[in-house]
């Protein structure tokens, strides 16, 4: 029964996709809520609901007080940190939302205690991560390492009037990965004599 | 009778115990202790009880202000929040330590194998979740109790006092030993104690930037203490982390701010360091021990004062090691200037404050160091160093006064200074930044790019830019070109090659090349990253040159690998100590030493009749280097001692002899004595050679010569006409045995009663010195000095110290809260009496009063 359900609003015409937006709950944790329109099928492949999803923050281990990674982060937002132009595609957004150990960055949140109060600066930083301006603020998504720590904003959820689009972010010229493996064989090489 | 008279007329008219104590719960510190410098270093190897915590609250208020910000609540949702994490902080450090000391957790140590698996599981490069995990089961079984009590004898508790000031109770911090003044000092500060401290859980300072907190351990096995006491903090410091985070006592604790307070930095945001001489952790010689201790450096300096005066942002290679081997900085106390800001938490601000800004500036550092060649070696290509060759070719057509042609001259010459041998700390820090865990630990993300971009400058670009200049010079090339201005060299250059460093950040008009731009999104504008190629690769070096400035300082700044950072911050003595620097029994085989010498010669001196004297002193080793060791990216330095032990001079007076007015001498070392051995004072003519002086700046064992034989010594010729006649007497067989020993009986004298180096001690309570002060008249007489300084009390009476003490042992209130209740003491005396009836053996004055003594007549 599900199965045709989904299979007969996949061919429904699309007008409204997704957005969302980060919310505060009580329990002072961030909440990134995410509102499908009428065709889409996020929500559902999300958290089974076919029109809203709250997903909750993972706890991000020492991201409250100084943090070099965010402090990094919130200096150089739309300077070394940029949007790739590179938009994901629906099926890894579904695994990027999904992903259990994910936090939300925005321009005045609790992470962010490197601008003053309501600096203007920060939010056209954010704004500048994404092709147009809109009312809402760009929602960056960091990742977290195995042990809870921040490993890297990887991309950002930039609004639109048809929804909003997900892109992968940049960091001074390189797209962001991790170099697994690439270390190890480097720390070996720096133990070699100089040349 | 007369003690119990004066007790109860004490308590009855107020005449022998005149003033009142102000308060009537007792200050229940730990007793604190004086040491002097020997005593000090020898203390440092040893674990305290008593340490002190800053929790510094500014970020976390910071962010509580945001997150009122976005849910529209009011101040108090900020003010309160942070006064419930200092609560929660201190509370669940509180239960640690009890709960680590009365067993029910166990000590992380090797005597625990699963521990043990887990650290070098976790030592492998694997992420030490594992660490969480073992900690997590092990507070899971605190309800069975299944573990070793830490002391199978007395277990007392922990206690925790919020410190509001520093004046009269921390006498200890900043002096070696306490005197008279300093006694009544305590007693006054005693009297009015909840001015200075108070116990934890009334703490509301509404202070949003910072609170300092004492926590003092009951323990009465010392021996015990002493064998696992550095075992006991490092778990503690393991136990912390986790509780603060995931324990249900700290979810409960922090209410509704749980969310927020376990993603806080914690481990960055509290400092703990000992309460006296004695150690949170076992002192080492090594990079991580030396910087962590440097950060006393920021208790100094105020911050209104120039920061860039502290070491961390000095150009200049290791100060903190360098500090450590200069002899002449062997100060027992550093002045943490504790004494200038009585109010503690002023003082505990300041030096957060300073610590915050030199944290910022070297996550600055470190980030913009990495971005940077980041961006450089991404942005402009893999043809790069092809790029650079032809730069350099076509500098030969750049004309005098083009600015590209000293930028060339600036580059050749940074590079080249970069990888002197005679600045070995520099090339060798360089090229050695990527074997160091710490630029490569703070985040994985930000490491292994740094590792990856250093590698790149390390094999392709600085040997590139040193062969494109070495072309330069070989083809004479600067011959007849004017050299660019100082100021426009960097100022790490500035700093090591001119001694100072004129502008910090004077660029060369180069603003018609664009060689390297980005896109600012915060400025909607094109940023030139470089003008030219050789701006790029100056830029890098800047960069790099920075990272190892990093490198140099983090491990004692930012926190590495979730540990709380428990520094020895009130005595430098330590790691003086530990690098050897500092022998704390060096004066005492000195003076054993010189005794036994002269009691020989005394005994030599009847038998034998010459002229020539010998004089043989043990001289103290020096340090003349440190030595870097790489062990599990951790760097060690091993002492390198001078060699000479003793120091040997031999004189021959030939006045009795010749006649001649001059006593030639030759010592062994390059000490001025003038020849103590004779009764005069003459002109002395000396020459001396110092092997010393030319290794006593060596950075690293390359820069020491070994092989080359040195000779330290002086010839000494002193004149004088009244030698003939002194010197015929001293000739004497009868007389010199006597000289010798006097000189050997006063040597001792002068050099056990040297204050600082002869280990010695003073532990008082302050409730002694207290309760000594109100039975005289709120002073302290000099006579009591003495007793109270050896951790006595100075009563007039035994017995009367007895009940008094006794009193406030059993109720925890100070014994003229008697007074308070009126009537017939008759039954206290019969009560009494009976007692010691009961007992009469024991006498009043070593009688043990127990509560129930008392409760029959309160």
């Amino acid at each position: 029964m599900k199965i045709v359900f989904l299979f007969l609003i996949a061919f429904l015409p699309k007008t409204y996709a997704w957005d969302a937006y980060v919310e505060l709950a009580p329990d002072l944790s961030n909440v990134l809520t995410v509102n499908c329109g009428r065709n889409e099928l996020l929500c559902w492949k999300l958290c089974t609901n076919m029109n809203i999803c709250k997903l909750e923050s993972a706890d991000c281990r020492n991201c409250i007080g100084a943090n070099t990674y965010l402090s990094h982060f919130y200096r150089e937002v739309g300077r070394l940190f940029t949007n790739s132009g590179k938009t994901l595609p629906s099926d890894e957004i579904l695994n990027l939302l999904k992903k259990k150990r994910l936090i939300y960055l925005t321009p005045h949140g609790a992470y962010n205690i490197y601008s003053a109060l309501g600096d203007l600066r920060i939010e056209k930083a954010f704004n500048s991560l994404c092709p147009t301006d809109f009312d809402s603020m760009p929602v960056v998504l960091a990742t977290l390492t195995d042990d809870g720590r921040i490993d890297a904003a990887s991309h950002v959820i930039c609004h639109g009037d048809k929804g909003a689009d997900v892109y992968s972010l940049k960091h001074a010229g390189q797209f962001l990965s991790r170099l697994k493996g690439f270390l190890d064989p480097l720390r070996h090489k720096w133990n070699s004599p100089m040349p | 009778m007369q003690w119990l008279f004066l007790l109860i007329f004490s308590f009855s008219t107020q005449a022998a115990w005149q003033t009142k104590p102000k308060q009537s719960q007792m200050l229940d510190l730990n007793p604190i202790k004086f040491d002097n410098k020997a005593r000090c270093a020898l203390e440092s190897r040893k674990p305290t009880q008593s340490i002190l915590m800053i929790a510094d609250t500014m970020d976390i208020g910071k962010a509580l202000l945001r997150t009122a910000d976005a849910l529209k609540l009011p101040d108090e949702f900020t003010s309160q929040g942070v006064i419930k994490y200092r609560y929660t902080l201190f509370s669940i450090a509180q239960l640690v330590a009890k709960r680590l000391l009365s067993g029910t957790l166990p000590l992380l140590n090797k005597d625990y194998a699963l521990y043990e698996s887990v650290r070098s599981f976790c030592k492998n490069g694997s992420t030490c979740n594992q660490v969480d995990m073992l900690v997590e089961s092990a507070w899971q079984q605190i309800a069975a109790g299944t573990y070793q009590k830490f002391s199978n004898q007395h277990y007392s508790g922990v206690k925790c006092f919020s410190v509001k000031e520093f004046g009269g109770l921390y006498p200890h911090i900043s002096s070696a030993k306490p005197t008279k003044d300093t006694l009544e000092d305590i007693a006054k500060a005693v009297h009015d104690y909840p001015k200075h401290v108070s116990v934890c859980s009334e703490d509301l300072k509404e202070d949003v930037r910072v609170g300092i907190y004492q926590f003092d351990l009951d323990v009465t096995n010392i021996k015990e203490w002493e064998a696992k006491g550095f075992d006991f903090w490092s778990s503690f410091n393991i136990y912390l982390s986790w509780a603060f985070r995931y324990s249900p006592e700290a979810k409960k604790l922090a209410g509704n701010y749980h969310k927020i307070f376990k993603q806080a930095n914690i481990e960055e945001l509290t400092l703990f360091f000992s309460n006296n001489c004695l150690s949170m952790s076992n002192p080492e010689c090594s990079k991580d021990y030396l910087n962590v201790n440097s950060i006393r450096e920021f208790a100094k300096v105020d911050q209104a004062s120039d920061l860039s005066k502290l070491d961390v942002f000095s150009l200049s290679p290791e100060r903190s090691k360098e500090s450590v081997i200069d002899p002449n900085n062997v100060d027992v106390r550093d002045d943490l200037n504790m004494n200038d800001k009585e109010d503690a938490v002023e003082w505990a601000a300041n030096f957060n404050e300073n610590l915050a800004k030199t944290r910022g500036y070297l996550r600055f550092k470190l980030t913009q160091g990495v971005s940077l060649l980041k961006l450089i070696k991404n942005g402009v290509g893999d043809n790069f160093e092809l790029k650079l060759a032809q730069y350099f070719q076509s500098g030969t057509r750049f004309v005098k006064g083009d600015a590209r042609l000293d930028e060339l001259f600036l580059v050749c010459s940074e590079f080249k200074i970069s990888q002197d041998q005679q600045v070995s700390f520099l090339r060798e820090g360089i090229n050695n930044i990527g074997n160091y865990r710490d630029i490569l630990s703070y985040s994985s993300n930000i490491s292994s790019e740094a590792a990856a971009h250093l590698g790149w400058f390390r094999d392709q670009i600085s040997p590139k830019i040193l062969k494109l200049c070495s072309d330069y010079e070989q083809a004479k090339f600067w011959d007849n070109k004017a050299r660019p201005e100082n100021k426009y060299f960097s100022p790490w250059y500035q700093q090591y090659v001119f001694g100072k460093v004129e502008k910090r950040e004077t660029e060369l008009n180069l603003n018609s090349s664009r060689f390297f731009t980005i896109k600012n999104g915060q400025t909607a504008s094109e940023e030139v990253i470089c003008h030219t190629p050789v701006s790029c690769v100056r830029k890098i070096l800047d960069s790099v040159i920075d990272l190892k400035n990093v490198s140099d300082h983090a491990s004692g700044i930012l926190s590495l690998n979730d540990h709380f950072k428990t520094p020895q911050l009130t005595s430098p003595i330590a790691e003086k100590a530990a690098c050897g620097v500092y022998d704390p029994w060096a004066q005492t085989k000195k003076t054993a030493i010189d005794f036994m010498q002269n009691i020989l010669l005394a005994g030599l001196s009847t038998a034998v009749i010459t002229p020539i004297y010998l004089d043989v002193t043990v001289a103290n080793r020096k340090v003349v280097s440190l030595d870097e060791l790489i062990k599990d990216g951790k760097v060690f330095y091993n002492p390198r001692f001078s060699k000479k032990s003793l120091q040997k001079s031999l004189v021959v007076d030939f006045g009795p002899l010749i006649g001649a007015p001059c006593a030639v001498g030759i010592t062994g070392d390059t000490l001025i004595r003038p020849p103590n051995y004779l009764a005069f004072e003459g002109i002395t003519v000396q020459s001396c050679r110092d092997s010393d002086r030319s290794v006593i700046n060596a950075y690293s064992p390359a820069d020491i010569n070994s092989s080359t034989r040195k000779v330290s010594g002086c010839f000494t010729c002193t004149l004088s006409l009244t030698s003939v006649a002194s010197g015929a007497g001293l000739v004497t067989p009868g007389i010199r045995p006597f000289f010798y020993l006097i000189r050997g009986a006063v040597g001792l004298f002068k050099n056990l009663k040297s204050p600082d180096d002869i280990p010695r001690s003073w532990e008082l309570d302050y409730n002694s010195v207290y309760r000594s002060w109100r039975r005289n008249d709120g002073v302290i007489p000099e006579s009591c000095t003495k007793n109270l300084i050896s951790g006595g009390d100075c009563l007039p009476d035994a017995c009367e110290a007895n009940l008094a003490i006794s009193f406030e042992r059993e109720f925890k209130t100070y014994a003229a809260k008697v007074t308070a209740r009126p009537g017939d003491y008759s039954e206290i005396l019969t009560l009494t009496k009976r007692y010691l009836v009961d007992t009469p053996r024991i006498g009043c004055g070593s009688a043990s009063f127990k509560k129930a003594h008392f409760q029959e007549f309160l």
